[in-house]
């Protein structure tokens, strides 16, 4: 299974919360949204873009 | 007994069961023989409505049909597509096979079906990702074409599916719509779709044909849970599938009215 994230997925995604563009961070398989402050799980490659999966994102993040 | 059951579950649990129950049937190896989970189509009137279809595809007709009862209503060449609601991506593969959009993505709930899409259908111009169709992960005027079949039923707020295909077609993009509701229901999906502004191309109770599709495809349907769902769980499934033995039988409440089957093409306008 790939781990990869290509880069067109991020042009591709957006944040279903705030329709604003994600980052990815590799190291840990996730899609951050600044602007929801929220991070989308990555599993097996397949990102899951829904609210109540995502991960709040802590104050230093 | 089931139905009962699966309408007074509150809300979010209701929401917790359905996706256990698509993720379920999407980790089921059926060796590609269940690709589509609609009613089916098979016309209206005297003569049946018999499309063509390559030998490989001929076991899935009736679910087929009734995707290409929509798609067939527009030139896909040179189109992005999508389908909200992929399921096990059927509709996905057909499209793209019969049509020949320059690219399609299917969007669904389900990860486990996701999944499934992305190991049985590849291509550069195939994309499957997981969202929630009220709130998807795709940025305004992304798509010419939004499918969405048999699916919305699932939605708690249908206004706001609705809302989100506006923002993700371009102008001038094309909302191909087909489901089912309880007689009282389908009255409030119709003036949500009328109140989108879209110019109404077709909006039409094919009823009939989704009786004669159902009619046509129960006996694969039985067979397929017979040779892939164990004994035990197979009344159980045969509820979720619609089949149940007692007389509230799906095909009995679109034959004496009390469910009605809807189909519509929704132009956006160009500015």
């Amino acid at each position: 299974m790939s781990r990869q994230t290509d880069p067109k997925l991020l042009e591709i995604l957006v944040c279903p919360l705030t329709k604003t563009r994600l980052e990815y961070d590799s190291e840990k398989q996730e899609l951050i949204s600044r602007a929801a402050r929220v991070a989308y799980p990555i599993r097996d490659g397949i990102p899951i873009m829904l609210a109540d999966e995502a991960r709040e994102l802590g104050e230093n993040e | 007994m089931f139905n009962v059951w699966k309408r007074h579950l509150p809300r979010g649990l209701k929401r917790a069961v359905m996706v256990w129950w698509y993720d379920t049937v999407a980790r089921m190896d059926t060796k590609g023989e269940l690709l589509f989970l609609n009613h089916g189509y098979a016309g209206e009137g005297d003569a049946p409505h018999t499309i063509a279809l390559p030998a490989d595809l001929e076991p899935h007709r009736y679910p087929i049909q009734l995707y290409d009862l929509l798609a067939s209503r527009r030139d896909w060449r040179d189109k992005e597509g999508l389908e909200v609601s992929c399921g096990l991506g059927g509709g996905v593969m057909y499209v793209d096979r019969q049509y020949g959009p320059r690219s399609m993505t299917g969007l669904d709930l389900s990860a486990a079906s996701v999944e499934a899409c992305r190991r049985r259908f590849n291509g550069a111009q195939l994309r499957f990702e997981t969202g929630d169709a009220q709130a998807m992960p795709f940025p305004d005027h992304s798509f010419d074409i939004v499918i969405n079949v048999e699916s919305s039923l699932n939605y708690p707020d249908f206004p706001r599916f609705l809302s989100e295909v506006n923002r993700v077609l371009r102008p001038g993009g094309t909302f191909l719509f087909g489901d089912y509701r309880r007689a009282a229901k389908m009255i409030r999906v119709r003036q949500a779709l009328e109140k989108m502004g879209y110019a109404v191309e077709t909006m039409t109770d094919i009823t009939a044909g989704i009786v004669r599709g159902l009619e046509r495809g129960r006996e694969r349907k039985h067979a397929l849970i017979d040779r892939h769902v164990p004994y035990l769980l197979r009344g159980l499934v045969r509820g979720f599938a619609g089949l149940s033995r007692e007389r509230d039988e799906e095909h009995h409440k679109f034959q004496n009215g009390h469910k009605s089957y809807l189909m519509a093409v929704l132009t956006k306008p160009a500015t």
